[in-house]
């Protein structure tokens, strides 16, 4: 008797284990055309970027020989220094050799200059977090705001949900072309003559030139084109909320600011966090929107990155500059993650 | 029966705690609310207005300030120049070929490893499938230097089969993982049923599963298509010696004009427009699955 139970469990177990194995199989059959894929144009050549970063290789120069140079790369990336200026002397004589001048500032009495081995590099890294916290910080506002007002019963909400997907679907450099023109220098722009008419400015500016507004201007077409997206990603968040919750907390006499507060924010607290991640990422990596409304002036990392691969020709050090930016969205992901516990939360 | 078609013709809890009751609250919140709309689409819509006024416009008229809210000759001439300048017609023949394979591309592979991933039981899944999910956040900027060596040893610098192989590094994380997110909700009793009556895996994949995630699949594809055919990274890098492979993204980077001077604003519009209103009739079309598809992956499924 007790055999026979043990041989049925035997069995049982023996089914259960083929039955797994089957799957592990099948499972690894269809997962290779895609790990062969992705570790072919993305796992490898990123790999590549990584060892191309510690050498001093120039890009299509046939028949170079090419150096190791360690960390010599980025080195140059980051070396920053700050200095102070006697007064008797001019910045060319204090930098040391290899350092540009990147800014100066007064500390006191004193006058300290920021020294760069590659100040456009350290520029374009402070436009793109200048233009990344500017762009992220008002989408995740008024994304919020937008997604809790279409939240409400209307009628033509899928319409309106519909104008909502537009400007994500345009490509960025259409966009980018489109507001290049209401961002045209005289009144000939459109935003210009608007706030002209409205009387909120008194002369013309020029959006796109003027080194003051060149980040804000950016900042204005990338959050025209993403803050509906945002919006529609957190009302997703919005629509799961249970309509009691509010109604409980109205027959308790919560008051809308508190309602807010304790339901929708902590409820949307996951999402709001998961499009935080999405944002910030993209503004770090942004291309598209500087290189068309901005070219060759101001760059952000990515653009600074494509400009030494393809017009200087650097191609270590413009593979430095990718693992840089790399790193820097890795950096950013895993403190989003950690400080908010993202993973635990989101995902299952 | 009576009771049903009550409640079903019940109007929709409208918002608000002011429930069924008719105050002036209720009408003053209404209105505001439909402000703050109005408000809103203006603001959303009026950038292709003014694209469209702008390239109707002709070019005296355009570049006069102040600006004009409505052309005062309506001048097609700048939508023949663009439809009659070669690089837009070839960057949208382009796009639509790289688009459209990629599209098919990361469906099949895609749905393979969604399947695995939504349906199988396996051991290591979990880091599999935050590899995939992270690859599609991968800044692509970061890969384009070891990406061009990758290309040109494959051969496929400077041609369309290249910029296909590169967008399918985020095309096909993508499609993997809106797809698991679907495969993962169907019932389990569909395949048990299939293999009861004697269904292999692949049967049970193709004949059952497959058809059942076709929208799945119409969603997954537009999202893939979007990105692919808006992508200009790789698209401005991979083809700077090869004109004739650009996309439309790289055409309308560079258009410069059938007339050459700084910038053609007018043409420029115009090209907008031309680009825009095929998005514009996809997005009407399938709007609640594009939203359905783009937070899918967000919001537990």
């Amino acid at each position: 008797m007790t055999t026979f139970a043990a041989a049925l469990r035997d069995t049982a177990r023996r089914e259960r284990f083929a039955h797994s194995t089957r799957q592990v199989r099948l499972a690894f059959l269809l997962l290779l055309p895609t790990f062969v894929v992705l570790a072919l144009v993305a796992v490898y050549p990123l790999l590549r970027t990584f060892s191309a970063s510690l050498t001093d290789e120039q890009f299509a120069q046939p028949g170079q020989t090419v150096n190791y140079i360690g960390l010599s790369n980025y080195q140059k990336l980051l070396s920053v220094q700050f200095i102070e200026l006697p007064a008797d002397k001019r910045p060319a004589q204090v930098l040391p050799t290899g350092y540009y001048l990147f800014s100066r500032f007064q500390f006191g009495e004193k006058t300290i200059l920021v020294a760069a081995a590659d100040p456009d590099f350290i520029h374009s890294l402070l436009n793109t977090i200048a233009f990344a916290m500017l762009s992220v910080g008002a989408e995740m506002i008024l994304g919020l705001g937008l997604a809790m007002l279409v939240n409400v019963h209307f009628r033509g909400q899928g319409m309106m949900r519909a104008i909502m997907l537009i400007p994500w679907v345009i490509p960025t450099v259409v966009s980018a072309q489109l507001w290049k023109w209401i961002l045209f220098d005289n009144r000939a722009g459109l935003l210009n003559d608007v706030l002209f008419r409205f009387g909120l400015i008194t002369q013309s500016y020029a959006w796109r030139a003027d080194p003051r507004l060149q980040i804000i201007s950016i900042a204005l077409v990338d959050i025209w084109k993403t803050t509906p997206y945002v919006a529609l990603i957190l009302l997703a968040g919005l629509q799961m909320i249970p309509r009691d919750l509010y109604e409980a907390a109205a027959v308790d006499g919560a008051t809308v600011w508190e309602r807010f507060t304790n339901i929708t924010l902590p409820s949307l607290r996951p999402i709001i966090l998961l499009a935080l991640i999405f944002r910030t990422l993209d503004a770090l990596r942004a291309f598209d929107i500087f290189a068309v409304l901005l070219g060759h002036d101001v760059l952000s990392l990515a653009t600074y990155d494509q400009e030494k691969l393809i017009n200087d020709h650097t191609y270590g050090y413009a593979a430095a500059v990718g693992v840089v930016i790399f790193i820097l969205i890795f950096v950013f992901t895993v403190l989003y993650m950690t400080v908010f516990h993202v993973d635990q939360e989101v995902r299952e | 029966m009576n009771v049903t078609t009550n409640i079903s013709r019940r109007r929709p809890y409208s918002g608000g705690v002011y429930g069924k009751k008719r105050t002036t609250t209720y009408y003053l919140g209404r209105i505001s609310l439909a402000a703050l709309l109005l408000l809103v689409i203006f603001y959303l819509a009026f950038p292709f207005y003014w694209a469209l006024v702008s390239a109707l416009k002709t070019e005296n008229e355009l570049i006069q300030p102040p600006a004009t809210y409505w052309p005062q000759t309506i001048s097609l001439e700048n939508f023949q120049n663009v439809l009659s300048s070669p690089e837009i017609l070839r960057g949208i023949l382009n796009s639509a070929v790289v688009a459209g394979t990629v599209v098919v591309l990361s469906l099949i592979l895609g749905s393979f490893s969604a399947y695995a991933l939504g349906r199988l039981h396996f051991r290591g899944k979990r880091p599999i499938l935050y590899v995939i999910l992270s690859m599609t956040l991968f800044p692509q900027i970061a890969v384009l230097p070891g990406l061009f060596k990758v290309i040109a040893d494959l051969g496929l610098y400077g041609n369309l089969f290249g910029l296909i192989a590169t967008y399918l590094m985020f095309a096909l994380p993508l499609t993997t993982w809106v797809l698991m997110t679907f495969y993962r909700n169907l019932p389990d009793e569909i395949e048990q049923a299939a293999l009861v009556d004697g269904a292999t895996f692949f049967q049970t994949f193709y004949l059952v599963l497959l058809p059942l995630t076709t929208p799945a699949l119409v969603t997954t594809g537009l999202l893939a298509f979007i990105a692919a055919w808006n992508e200009f990274l790789f698209a401005s890098s991979f083809t700077v010696t090869n004109p004739s492979v650009q996309t439309v993204t790289v055409a309308i980077a560079n258009f410069r004009g059938a007339v050459s001077h700084a910038e053609p604003f007018g043409e420029i519009m115009a090209a907008t427009i031309i680009v825009t209103v095929p998005l514009l009739i996809l997005v009407l079309i399938f709007q609640r699955r594009i939203v359905y598809g783009l937070t899918a992956g967000a919001v537990k499924g």
